[in-house]
């Protein structure tokens, strides 16, 4: 074929193509339109793939959360990173900033993990909920293609933000680098916030019509009911979640090291990741408060499956773990007033904190209804034991846990003033103003839990209102009053690396009971949609389509931690691995080669 | 001074205390939750 030739045969081509394309576009939308205005599909038992030996529900459950055990991580360690990053810049602290360095370099050990769970999801997910998985495309449609490239940002960002460090460290370049990692964060939050408009979607569905037609846009079945409290509280879980994997390996480095100035780093990162724990941990059960409340909102039968049926046992687990966390935490910034000289002067008043949280922890593990025999109940004169009554009921569970929350955060300012003393003059009415604020605080949340047993319902629910804005009000004035106060404090010498070994194992006990809680309250979260793979529009019909019992769902969820416990032992050791160095062979060694 | 101390802890008991109330009725009402001085439902 000459030229002139192929050039006739690609303009016909162009021609027929313009003429034809108006039709080819309206034929493509009309075909759309009729799978758009399609029900969703129902599966019967026999269109699941069956693949023996293998429980599809329980391998889809185990990649789920683990991917997201690594996601969380590896999404909330840059959002911390580049914080410290800038108080590095601010305070031209270079310890800051190789802080920040090392907690990417953690990052990096677990983000080609992510990413291989996530491929391996995705794959189970295709093989054995096909219908779902079409169902879920037709809806989300070109979204999934923006989550595709969003990972490749991800991963892009991620890996210039690691690798550009020592390059773009000072003056005008850190703030380049710095600019990376804004762009970083901003994509993973976007990933996040896709992904969970995804699960908030077969909770609760919105931009599709009963029989689960697509009626709405993209935007409408992204924006449902339960989008915005799952990225709330998944956001600030993260940070809670990321600040104790962290802080583990801190722990392990500590442990590990035998240099004392690696180890007064490591003691350092300890603290600091237990900080930003605390930090991410304090608002967070406001978060699922507000998560819960929506739920309830949007089904009340759901809300009722949640906190009033059988996964309601849960939440004792629950509060179990958390007791856990607030005791752990708080024993390890006890530990750490043995840092600084003047700890001593602050020790006599830990074992008030400690009856307080105690205390708080054994309200909150109180259950309100026994699983009773009848000759237990006879033995009882009723359901309910006369204690359990009042303390098993959410005003008693909310006093506890406020209280619980303010005074690991008198814990943390009892560290923070050991070595600090103040020089103005009003210091002794601040600290009496500090101490009204916690009398007053306290009593007021204890006022509005009892104001919670006299009033209706409805009254009771909203009394937990203003007991978190009591709780937060305590924070945050005291810090307003303290930073006031302590300005050009005298500074006594913090004596990193001064600690006793088991204060360290708090830092593993975080990671483990965080872990533990996320497996548990995805589980739940999960259930609450029972048999439905898309609640109220999409049956899950598939043989196992059925709430399991607590003992089983209590073994997957440990299984799942422990595989996952043991990643980031792996992971600690990867990384620890990445600073050894071989020591030369004797010939290299005389040759000039460098023994280290 | 020790004297000027409790004076000032009893303003701050005073201060916080007319705080944490205003703050309560506040939040109740803005829930639609009507109450009283008293705090007790209207």
């Amino acid at each position: 074929m000459n030229a002139s030739a192929r050039q006739h045969l690609i303009l016909t081509s162009l021609c027929v193509f313009a003429v034809a394309w108006p039709d080819l576009a309206l034929a493509a939308e009309q075909a759309g339109q009729v799978a758009a205005n399609a029900p969703a599909p129902k599966p019967t038992r026999a269109d699941y793939p069956v693949i023996a030996g293998v429980s599809a529900r329980t391998l889809a459950w185990g990649l789920a959360q683990m991917h997201l055990y690594l996601a969380a991580f590896v999404l909330a360690v840059p959002l911390f990173s580049i914080a410290t990053e800038f108080l590095g810049v601010v305070t031209k602290d270079e310890r800051y900033d190789t802080m920040a360095r090392e907690f990417m370099k953690i990052t990096m050990a677990a983000y080609s993990l992510t990413a291989l769970v996530g491929g391996a999801l995705t794959l189970a997910l295709f093989v054995f909920y096909p219908h779902l998985m079409g169902y879920l495309l037709k809806v989300f449609r070109g979204q999934v293609l923006v989550y595709a490239l969003l990972f490749l940002l991800e991963s892009v960002t991620l890996y210039l933000y690691y690798y550009s460090w020592d390059a773009l460290r000072y003056g005008n370049r850190k703030w380049f680098h710095m600019s990376i990692g804004l762009v970083l964060n901003t994509v993973g939050l976007t990933l996040m916030f896709v992904a969970n408009a995804w699960a908030a979607f077969m909770m609760s569905p919105a931009g599709v019509a009963a029989d689960g037609a697509v009626t709405g846009t993209v935007w409408e079945a992204t924006r449902n009911p339960l989008w915005n409290p799952l990225n709330l509280h998944r956001f600030l879980a993260n940070i809670a979640y990321g600040g104790a994997i962290v802080g583990g390996y801190a722990a392990y480095m500590f442990l590990s090291e035998k240099d004392p100035k690696s180890k007064a780093h490591y003691d350092w990162m300890g603290y600091t990741s237990n900080f930003i724990a605390i930090i991410g941990f304090l608002p967070l059960p406001f978060a699922g408060y507000w998560l819960m409340a929506e739920v309830y909102s949007y089904s009340q039968q759901m809300g009722i499956t949640a906190m009033g049926g059988v996964l309601a046992w849960l939440f004792i687990i629950q509060a179990v773990l958390i007791g856990t966390i607030m005791l752990a935490a708080n024993y390890y910034l006890w530990c750490g007033l043995m840092r600084t000289d003047r700890g001593a002067l602050y020790a006599p008043y830990v074992k008030y904190i400690a009856v307080v949280i105690v205390a708080g922890f054994l309200v909150w593990v109180t259950p309100h209804s026994l699983i009773l025999t009848p000759a237990e109940v006879q033995v009882l004169g009723g359901s309910h034991h006369k204690l359990l009554g009042p303390l098993g009921i959410m005003p008693a569970k909310n006093i506890a846990v406020n209280l619980m929350l303010v005074f690991t955060f008198l814990s943390f300012q009892m560290f923070y003033r050991s070595s600090r003393i103040p020089t103005v003059s009003w210091a002794k009415a601040g600290n009496m103003a500090i101490v009204a604020l916690y009398i007053v605080g306290c009593l007021n949340i204890i006022g509005a839990g009892i104001y919670g047993y006299i009033t209706p319902t409805v009254y009771k629910v909203g009394a937990s209102v203003p007991q978190v804005a009591t709780t937060l009000s305590i924070i945050v004035f005291a810090v307003i009053i303290d930073v006031f106060m302590l300005r050009g404090a005298k500074t006594t010498t913090v004596y990193w690396g001064r600690m006793s070994e088991r204060s360290q194992y708090a830092l593993f006990v975080l990671p483990v009971a965080f872990t533990w809680l996320m497996g548990l309250m995805g589980y739940i979260r999960s259930s609450l949609r029972t048999h439905w793979h898309v609640y109220t529009i999409m049956k899950d019909n598939s043989a196992e389509a059925y709430i399991p019992t607590i003992g089983q769902a209590g073994n997957t969820i440990t299984a799942i931690t422990l595989a996952f416990m043991a990643v980031m032992v792996f992971v600690f050791w990867l990384s620890r691995l990445g600073t050894m160095k071989q020591a030369a062979p004797p010939q290299a060694a005389e040759a000039g080669g460098v023994v280290t | 001074m020790l004297a000027n101390r409790w004076i000032v802890l009893a303003a701050a008991l005073v201060f916080w205390t007319v705080y944490f109330h205003t703050i309560d009725r506040l939040v109740m009402n803005a829930q639609g939750l009507p109450v009283g001085i008293d705090l007790m439902p209207k």
